[in-house]
């Protein structure tokens, strides 16, 4: 991107608002600007959210402390399609359950906490 | 094996005088069908661990397969910084290797490494952040690493351009000086450990993409190429990004989380900026190249992801934060921005030894630091591997504290606050 940094010292985040760039080739330099539509809020940008990391089931608390730790540090960490949560700390301050492609930034799936099967 | 032909001044002039072509640097090679170790990754850790089996523990029947380019991970798109002020014991201890090791790097490879030690500082914009590095820095000290406080005037006088009134919002109020610190040129490593190694034997698979882990009552027996099989009792884990994608083939899952972090080249200027100077509150790092470019990292995204595009606001915050340390740059333009891909554990600690699976290690979980590890990474693995159990550097950093809870916590002293 070849921007004269110089001209503004504010944040501006308007000139790409509801556009999420998926270029096919993921090496690719161009950036990226997540829209997220909120069940509650509608389409806001990803800095309203604080990522909660993906799903976990969590285990009863009286298991022994190792597999309490499993389910502490463990994670799938998969490429592509994955299931995670995200919190609306701008916005409606709800926990939301996402379907995300971590690899295409797309998403198939917004639902508050609760509002489908989790 | 062929034998490396040594550069040196005298071979400069005289192939520059004759015109003769270079020899190759080194030879490819056919894919064997049974190696004594398989490294999984052809970056910084993965070529410095083949390096250091051949050289200092006679282990020369290795492979090292690498999906694209060697280099063309994170070892071709880090920052390039080198410093070993870290918080914890373990930490600086470790690094400090890494930086005499990096000292040594030029002669002992025989290849320019352009490792320069101009020192690095970190800025500290809060009583807090001042706290911890008279922290640091006293933890440094009793390691032996040069390592102390400055006050804004000795800082205005390292860096002249650097804003050290009470203007901006986070006014600098002193810094973490740790003179040998610096820039060393990443590729020129990545080569000259290739070189290095290919010279003592060991084959560089490039293009070749690892598809899956043999493992047989578990024990790993061979992996599956995108080339072919290979047998072999020994798999690294060297990569970067991908590690829990690779751990997952032998059945290994790892606490691992993947983010991409950002960072962007200016236009090449005259040198003004000697030291590389880092801002933890202000979430960036910015040194100038010898070509004269300005190199700027940022920090981690804030969510995961395999892509190595970054988001708009961390490019449009990190030209804010950077214009906030430096308004004099003000008219420089950006020439290219770019993401590399950073493995995140629990801890900011990285994991280094064996897994439950015999034969399968990992050198992974490097997050945001681990260029500036490679050397000693690759050392230590290497002894890990010879000797079969890991050694004292790198005994705190197993995949087995996360299930005893003994997690390290270098947090404090990551680059930049996460």
């Amino acid at each position: 991107m070849a921007t004269r940094s110089g001209a503004s010292r504010t944040r501006t985040t308007h000139a790409v608002s509801l556009s999420v760039e998926t270029p096919a080739d993921s090496r690719g330099g161009a950036l990226v600007m997540l829209v997220i539509v909120c069940p509650n809020c509608g389409p806001r940008n990803d800095n309203e959210f604080n990522f909660r990391g993906e799903v976990i089931p969590r285990p009863s608390v009286d298991v022994d402390p190792a597999t309490w730790r499993r389910y502490l540090y463990m994670r799938g960490n998969t490429s592509g399609w994955q299931r995670e949560r995200w919190f609306h700390v701008s916005g409606c301050r709800r926990f939301l359950n996402i379907e995300r492609n971590n690899v295409t930034n797309e998403i198939r799936m917004v639902a508050e906490v609760g509002g489908d099967t989790t | 094996m062929t034998r490396r032909p040594r550069f040196s001044a005298w071979k400069l002039i005289t192939h520059g005088l004759s015109r003769s072509p270079w020899p190759k640097v080194w030879e490819q090679h056919e894919l064997a069908s049974t190696y004594d170790v398989v490294i999984v990754g052809g970056g910084v850790h993965g070529l410095a661990t083949a390096y250091y089996l051949a050289r200092n523990h006679g282990i020369t029947n290795v492979a090292v397969v690498e999906k694209s380019y060697i280099g063309s991970g994170g070892s071709g798109r880090n920052t390039a910084i080198v410093r070993s002020n870290y918080l914890t014991v373990e930490g600086s201890r470790f690094y400090d290797r890494s930086v005499k090791l990096y000292e040594q790097l030029a002669s002992d490879l025989n290849f320019n490494v352009m490792f320069e030690q101009r020192g690095h500082m970190t800025l500290a914009h809060s009583d807090s952040s001042l706290r911890t590095m008279r922290w640091r820095a006293e933890v440094n000290k009793l390691q032996g690493i040069d390592s102390a406080v400055i006050s804004p005037a000795e800082i205005k006088e390292l860096a002249p351009f650097l804003d050290t009134s009470d203007h901006p919002r986070y006014p600098i109020l002193g810094a973490l000086w740790h003179p040998p610190g610096g820039i060393v040129r990443h590729d020129a490593v990545i080569w000259g450990y290739a070189r290095a190694a290919a010279a003592l034997g060991v084959h560089i698979h490039q293009e070749t993409e690892l598809v899956g882990i043999d493992v047989k009552s578990d024990r790993v027996v061979g992996v599956q190429t995108s080339r072919g099989p290979i047998s072999t009792s020994t798999v690294i884990n060297c990569t970067a990004g991908w590690s829990s994608l690779i751990a997952a083939m032998a059945g290994v899952s790892l606490p691992i989380t993947t983010r991409p972090l950002q960072a962007a080249v200016t236009e090449p200027v005259k040198l003004f900026l000697h030291p590389v100077i880092v801002s933890g509150s202000l979430h960036t790092y910015v040194s100038q190249t010898v070509r004269g470019e300005l190199v700027f990292g940022a920090t981690v995204d804030p969510f995961t992801s395999y892509a190595t595009r970054g988001t708009l606001e961390f490019t449009t915050d990190l030209a804010g934060h950077m214009l906030e340390l430096m308004p004099a740059i003000g008219n420089m333009r950006l020439l290219r921005q770019w993401a590399g891909l950073c493995d995140m554990t629990p801890d900011y600690g990285p994991i280094i030894g064996p897994t439950a699976v015999d034969g399968f290690y990992v050198d992974v979980g490097w997050g945001t630091y681990g260029f500036k590890a490679g050397p000693v990474a690759g050392e230590s693995v290497a002894a890990m591997i010879a000797d079969g159990k890991p050694g004292d550097l790198i005994g705190p950093f197993g995949l087995d504290r996360f299930e005893r809870g003994t997690l390290t916590a270098e947090k404090g002293a990551a680059a930049v606050g996460h």
